[in-house]
């Protein structure tokens, strides 16, 4: 035929090929050749075999071939619309074809259309054949796809015909399919030499199988279409022309034990040679993936495929994390898992077909990274959080979540705070710096929650707990240290901070506090602290102290700080009395003017005095000491003023917290006038002196005498008078040294040299000395134990009776808001309680207590 | 040299003048210097009463106790009548006595 009739033909036939043809394509298919030889094209390869899928059915036999592409260009306008679905596996309807063709009733009548149908079916080999790149050889005698066209046409007009001819066609597909598998298997043993290119290779021999398959089938089916369309509309249990192509396709090749096994080991070693070579560009296999995983998909072994895939990606994790986890660090290993999931994550893009495949995909390289080895990568997590690696954490952190290991990461970081508290809490040497350390790691412990677990909370709760835990580790002590930082804060307070600092050192002391279970310690030690911060008048602000009662209050009730408040209180009254009290004087004084019989003499010195609720302010032992009248008379002055004012009280002076100011010239050294900030007892000692002559000396014994103060007080307070830091000796002493002896002499310090005018003489009486620190403890305990029995014995009044167990939970419930104790303590309570007769065992029965009114 | 004193800050402790300022009020137990058994802060919102047969309560203690026996309203003590004194009359008293 020439080629002038084959582009007549053609012209025909172009809308007909075009719809399984991409547009990309149409325009290639000007001559036939040009049309079947851009099959062999790499470009070729987008042609998408699942759109050329068109089988319009229940679509009646066309009258004509204009007619015919009138219908199918309509189907195909509205196949367009329709979404391409995937055709669900079912078993394969092939089977192995050996049945002769049925014999032919009317052979003499029968003989043309054999011949027609010889010549249909040598060409439907000739188009099927892989070997034939071209149009069908000069050797065959060419016939138009038209004529081919009219050909099946007649056929199928005969049914005796139809079964015949769709057998045969369909032993040419298996043929062709069967050429095809015997070149994959040919090409599949050799090549062994490049085993890296020969994947390539052989994967892209079967990518190009396969679209020239789809090609040729799509060209054999036009023409068989009156056969699909007829023939096998009425014989639903047969498949279609195409169906039957793609089932044998399948069955030859993907269901081939051997081809199929090498089809999914080159896709998955390409696979793991893209991973294990982040760098180079994986576009090449990308594409060629991406269509067998189409054919796969179209041929209903996809899922094998995926199966493969997912297991060598899970092999492939598996070897190269065990390897990784052994070579470098936790955290090099943690960015590394992370980077390998987002490559992996952007290569399932184009590795898997679906949603499912990505995610089920992601997660076996989750559980191989991560999951699998949590335990190896939970054990660096100390390091990582000393070293403050927060972006390291966060990794780990949503990691870990990802394969939902957080529980584990929460022990972990929980077991980390507790080991790394405990060694602060227990580092007895530096109990001293123990609350600024606590903080400071309280916080580094708070960035990572919030910059790294991005405030998950249930690892704040973690680390809730375990400060708690470590924090009461060590009994008593955290608690007492709280409150003597608190104290130092608010002591030195906005000399050196604002007063934001000072409020978040303040909750952040609080917090700590918070965990801690010692209460009445912290209480113990707070309001003595409190109680010096008042009398001495070294409260840095009152707004904060009020401020931090504030918090307190809310953090453990009023009946917590009631004490306090009413310290607070105590002085504020004080002032209030004082106010009014030197008002009375000045009236008395002007009295005193217009009637000089009265003896009152009003001092030339201010007095201010702070009177206490003696309940609520800690206990100070009782020093006695011989008051100088001038003292002693403005004392005396006031008691009474106090007491006329307020029927049926007295006031008891305590001395050892008085202080006052007292002037002096140091004319001598060049000094002037300096103003000493001093003890009661300091003032005492020094206005012996007032009486001595310039240069007299004073022996320890003379001062004894007329002081009364007793050897420890005094000793204590020379000691700060001549032996304290060398600008603030006002007296000094012979033989000169640390001790006071009871040898010693004392006298004026005339070379006194200060650079300040006022003075404060260091009060070594007023420190928290560690004989006092131990007697504040010991106090804290005997409380304790009366707590306990206080508690023992209401629940006892309310029940009666009682079982020993249900007593001591009762009993440990309403302490454990003040303070925790050992079981032990309180079996001691009960025994001390058994001894004064306030419960009793009931006899006969274990372990009941009754209460004895 | 001599130094002057410039002011005073002496610190004291106020209690309710009682015969023994360690002792007990009869009724609730609790020291004079504390409070009753329903009061929290010690002082004039809980302040003592004093009998003329030279015994001690706190006013919240005393009240309810004379209340329960208004008939006759005797110490709890002495189970003398009960009288009260004024503070000034009170301390008077039991100087003397002393």
């Amino acid at each position: 035929m020439s080629l002038l009739s084959n582009l007549s033909h053609l012209l025909v036939l172009t809308p007909c090929l075009n719809m399984f043809k991409s547009p990309t394509q149409a325009h290639n298919s000007n001559s036939l050749s040009a049309a079947l030889g851009a099959r062999s094209s790499p470009s070729s390869t987008s042609a998408s075999p699942f759109s050329s899928h068109s089988r319009p059915s229940h679509a009646p036999v066309p009258k004509g071939f204009a007619s015919l592409l009138a219908r199918a260009s309509s189907s195909q306008q509205s196949q367009t619309s329709t979404p391409i679905s995937i055709k669900p596996a079912r078993p394969s309807q092939y089977k192995t074809t050996s049945q002769p063709p049925t014999p032919l009733k009317n052979q003499r009548h029968n003989h043309q259309q054999q011949q027609q149908q010889q010549l249909l079916i040598r060409s439907i080999r000739s188009i099927l054949s892989s070997q034939s790149a071209s149009p069908p050889s000069s050797s065959t005698p060419t016939t138009s796809y038209e004529t081919l066209y009219s050909i099946t046409e007649e056929q199928v007009s005969l049914p005796e015909q139809c079964s015949d001819l769709y057998q045969r066609v369909k032993l040419e597909m298996e043929r062709a399919v069967g050429q095809i598998a015997a070149s994959l298997r040919s090409n599949g043993s050799s090549h062994l030499t490049n085993p890296e290119n020969s994947d390539l290779t052989w994967l892209n021999q079967l990518e190009r199988s396969w679209s020239d398959w789809c090609d040729r089938v799509s060209l054999v089916r036009n023409i068989l279409l009156p056969l699909d369309r007829s023939y096998l509309l009425s014989n639903p249990q047969l498949l279609s022309i195409w169906d039957l192509a793609m089932d044998i396709f399948g069955y030859k090749i993907l269901q081939d034990s051997e081809l199929s096994l090498q089809a999914v080991r080159r896709v998955t070693s390409s696979l793991n040679l893209i991973r294990s070579n982040p760098e180079g560009s994986d576009s090449n296999y990308q594409k060629l993936h991406s269509s067998i995983a189409s054919m796969f998909l179209r041929l209903d072994s996809y899922r094998t495929l995926e199966e493969s895939i997912l297991q060598a990606s899970s092999q492939f994790y598996r070897i190269e994390s065990e390897a990784k986890l052994k070579a470098i660090k936790t955290a090099d290993y943690l960015l590394y898992a992370d980077r390998r999931l987002t490559e992996e994550a952007e290569r399932s893009s184009w590795i898997y077909s679906d949603k499912r495949g990505r995610d089920s995909n992601l997660e076996i390289v989750r559980t191989e990274l991560v999951g699998n080895h949590s335990d190896v990568i939970l054990q660096g997590l100390p390091e990582m959080i000393e070293q403050n690696q927060l972006e390291i954490l966060k990794i780990a952190y949503d990691l870990l979540k990802g394969v939902e290991q957080l529980p584990k990461l929460r022990v972990a970081f929980g077991n980390y705070i507790k080991s790394k508290g405990e060694s602060i809490v227990q580092d007895r040497e530096k109990d001293d710096e123990m609350i600024d350390r606590l903080l400071a790691y309280k916080e580094r412990i708070d960035r990572i929650v919030s910059k790294s677990f991005g405030s998950d909370s249930e690892l704040s709760n973690v680390q809730k707990d375990s400060f708690e835990v470590f924090i009461n580790k060590r009994e008593n002590k955290p608690a007492e240290l709280i409150a003597k930082f608190l104290d130092q804060k608010l002591k030195s307070g906005n000399k050196t901070m604002s007063d934001q600092e000072l409020e978040h050192y303040l909750d952040e002391a609080l917090i700590l506090f918070r965990y801690t279970r010692d209460k009445d310690m912290f209480e113990e030690f707070y309001k003595r602290h409190f109680a010096k911060r008042l009398l001495l008048n070294k409260s840095a602000s009152s707004d904060a102290e009020r401020s931090m009662l504030l918090k307190l209050k809310e953090e453990c009730g009023p009946g917590f700080t009631a004490k306090l408040e009413t310290m607070l209180k105590d002085v504020e009254l004080s002032e209030d009395v004082m106010k009014s009290y030197q008002a009375h004087l000045s009236k008395a004084s002007k009295g005193k003017e217009s009637s000089s019989s009265s003896s009152f003499l009003a001092p030339d010195f201010e007095l201010s005095v702070n009177v206490l609720t003696q309940a609520h302010w800690p206990t100070y032992p009782k020093v006695e000491i011989m008051i100088p009248e001038e003292l002693n008379s403005a004392a005396q002055t006031f008691s009474d003023f106090y007491q006329g004012r307020n029927s049926g009280r007295r006031l008891h002076w305590q001395h050892s917290l008085g202080t006052l100011s007292i002037l002096a010239n140091f004319a001598k050294s060049g000094g002037g006038v300096k103003e000493l900030q001093v003890s009661t007892f300091q003032a005492v000692v020094l206005l012996l002196f007032n009486r001595l002559e310039p240069g007299a000396k004073l022996s320890y014994s003379d001062i004894k005498a007329q002081t009364g103060l007793e050897e420890k007080e005094l000793k204590r307070t020379l000691q700060s008078l001549a032996c304290g830091q060398i600008p603030t000796r006002v007296l000094r002493k012979s033989p000169q040294g640390r001790e006071v002896e009871e040898e010693d002499e004392f006298y004026f310090n005339e070379n006194f040299k200060n650079e300040r005018r006022r003075i404060r003489i260091n009060q070594i009486q007023m420190k928290e000395t560690a004989e006092e620190q131990k007697s504040t403890e010991q106090r804290v305990f005997l409380d304790r134990e009366l707590v306990l029995q206080a508690a023992a014995v209401r629940v006892l009044k309310a029940r009666k009776t009682i079982k020993h167990n249900e007593l001591i939970n009762e009993v440990l419930e309403q302490i454990k808001s003040r303070f925790t104790v050992e079981v032990s303590e309180i079996k001691k309570t009960f025994e001390i309680l058994i001894d004064k007769e306030y419960m009793e065992r009931v006899e006969g029965e274990r372990g009941v207590y009754k209460y004895l009114a | 040299m001599k130094v002057k004193l410039k002011s005073f800050t002496p610190v004291a402790y106020w209690h309710w003048d009682t015969r023994d300022p360690d002792d007990v009020c009869g009724i609730c137990q609790n020291q004079f210097d504390g409070v009753c058994g329903t009061c929290k802060e010690p002082g004039d919102g809980c302040p003592l009463l004093f009998g003329k047969c030279t015994h001690e309560f706190h006013l919240h203690c005393i009240m309810q106790w004379l209340e329960q026996h208004s008939r006759k309203p005797l110490c709890p003590l002495c189970k003398r009548p009960w009288e009260e004194a004024t503070a000034e009359k009170y301390q008077e008293e039991t100087a003397a006595q002393q």
